[in-house]
């Protein structure tokens, strides 16, 4: 009686033990940032991000990180400057958040919903979309974040009295590696 | 006796099973359960300055308030706040209770201890698997920045607060300069004179006063830029080296031009041609110009 009752016990048991969990590490990124001038136009570009998912019970919850100042747009002076307008010193990360279902790993276009911390502020862009390229064991995602300064209550530096534009796309280009 | 203990089995059995799958349900639910520094975020524009300085605070678990814009990009936010184990466990416990009352007072009392086991054990698996960043959800701590990269100074903040304002300056007066630069240019002829005939006291007068407002107003440029904080551990590249380089130009050319043409001044005054190292005033009068044209331009057009 006490076998069959431990028999049922494992069969309850086992179901559990054995759903899918995993985790993903970001290997490598490319953040880059465009911001566009009535005089000209720049773009900063920072390789520093890191980043982490855990895939558990069919939803994956992932988590990006990467510094402020790690963003160099080839002109030391235009880095300080842009570090001190998103308020970098104290808030010197960047960090992106958003949960997935399992299977939206899958298609070749993901949408998902980011809630970014910048600059003290936190806001949420819905449903941005992405690509999913799968080399190996390797996976590339790329996309584009619609990103505004005002959003984030940054005011828009300006040159000979004329500002950069709001929008300021963040393009992201990032490889993960499923553990 | 049976009865009663493989009632026990099964009671236990099913508080493992489902203690687990009860906290992942309510996590997904938009409650603001009570978390430690609910009460210190008065504003959410605040919030990452406090995440940032408490290790304990994940900024997902906050409370899906946020500020501003951001209003307008929100929806229902699915608050990963953990929930309270307490909550689903004293059900459990009542439920124990209960079933443990009709037999007699000595079974009771086994059956209550054992019960209180069970359901510590329970208890201690259920808050294991709620606990904010366990196992289910990254945190900023664990992708392996540096604690210095992670968190924020205010000092540095305003150092370069500091350093913008007064480079904000240096841009306004610098482009601000320009104005009497080019009319003293243009005035110089008036002064000079043409063809060996010295020029008139008034061109000359005009000519000398718009040169000393355009060096105050150089110096006064100069000042702010020379003086801006300097941040630790930068490295200067970009364009940005082509206005400091041109700086090395403009520079000695503003000092040198009055001195040169203090000199002329004099001559012209004395009823003489100019000549000797005074002859040189014009020139280095527009070599200066073209230096600081340029270091205007090096920041404007890239």
């Amino acid at each position: 009686m006490n076998k069959k009752i431990l028999a049922a016990f494992l069969l309850l048991a086992l179901p559990k033990l054995a759903r899918a969990d995993s985790q993903w590490v970001l290997k490598q990124s490319t953040l880059t940032y465009h911001i566009s001038h009535p005089l000209h136009e720049a773009e900063g570009v920072s390789h520093a991000a890191r980043g982490k998912g855990i895939c558990h019970a069919g939803q994956c919850n992932f988590l990006i990180a990467v510094p402020v100042n790690s963003f160099d747009s080839g002109n030391s002076n235009r880095d300080l400057h842009m570090l001190q307008i998103t308020r970098g010193a104290q808030f010197p990360m960047v960090v992106v958040r958003f949960l997935l279902p399992q299977a939206a790993l899958a298609s070749a276009t993901i949408r998902a919903d980011l809630e970014i911390q910048f600059a003290g502020q936190t806001v949420q862009y819905k449903q941005i979309p992405f690509q999913r390229v799968i080399k190996g064991n390797e996976t590339r995602i790329s996309g584009t974040v619609p990103l505004k300064i005002s959003d984030f209550k940054i005011t828009p530096p300006s040159l000979l009295a004329m500002p950069i534009k709001n929008e300021v796309p963040v393009r992201v280009d990032s490889t993960w590696r499923q553990l | 006796m049976k009865a009663i203990r493989l009632r026990i089995i099964s009671l236990t059995c099913s508080c493992l099973l489902t203690a687990p799958f009860l906290s992942f349900a309510q996590t997904n639910n938009k409650a603001t359960a009570a978390f430690p520094n609910n009460a210190a975020i008065a504003s959410y524009s605040n919030s990452a300055a406090l995440w940032l300085h408490d290790p304990a605070f994940s900024p997902g678990q906050a409370p899906g308030k946020f500020s501003g814009a951001g209003e307008t990009h929100s929806s229902d936010v699915p608050a990963l706040c953990p929930h309270d184990p307490a909550f689903s466990l004293g059900q459990v416990k009542g439920n124990a209770q209960e079933l443990a009352k009709p037999p007699s007072s000595d079974v009771r009392a086994l059956l209550l201890q054992d019960m209180a086991f069970s359901l510590d054990q329970a208890e201690a698996s259920a808050q294991q698997q709620t606990k904010p960043s366990s196992g289910n959800e990254p945190s900023l701590q664990g992708l392996g920045f540096p604690p210095n990269e992670i968190h924020g100074s205010a000092k540095e903040q305003a150092l370069l607060n500091k350093r913008s304002h007064m480079l904000q300056i240096h841009q306004k007066l610098g482009l601000l300069t320009t104005i009497p630069l080019l009319a003293a240019l243009f005035s110089g002829p008036g002064a000079k004179g043409h063809h060996g005939l010295p020029g008139s006291p008034t061109g000359r007068d005009v000519h000398m006063g718009l040169g000393i407002l355009t060096t105050g107003m150089y110096a006064a440029t100069a000042y702010y830029a020379i003086r801006a904080p300097k941040i630790p551990g930068t490295k200067t590249h970009g364009l940005i080296r082509l206005h400091k380089a041109l700086a090395w130009i403009h520079g000695p050319g503003m000092i040198l031009t009055p001195i040169l043409g203090e000199i002329a001044y004099s001559q012209l005054s004395r009823g003489e041609r100019v000549h000797g190292i005074a002859k040189y005033h014009s020139v280095v009068a527009y070599t200066t110009a073209v230096a600081y044209g340029a270091a205007i331009l090096s920041v404007t057009i890239k």
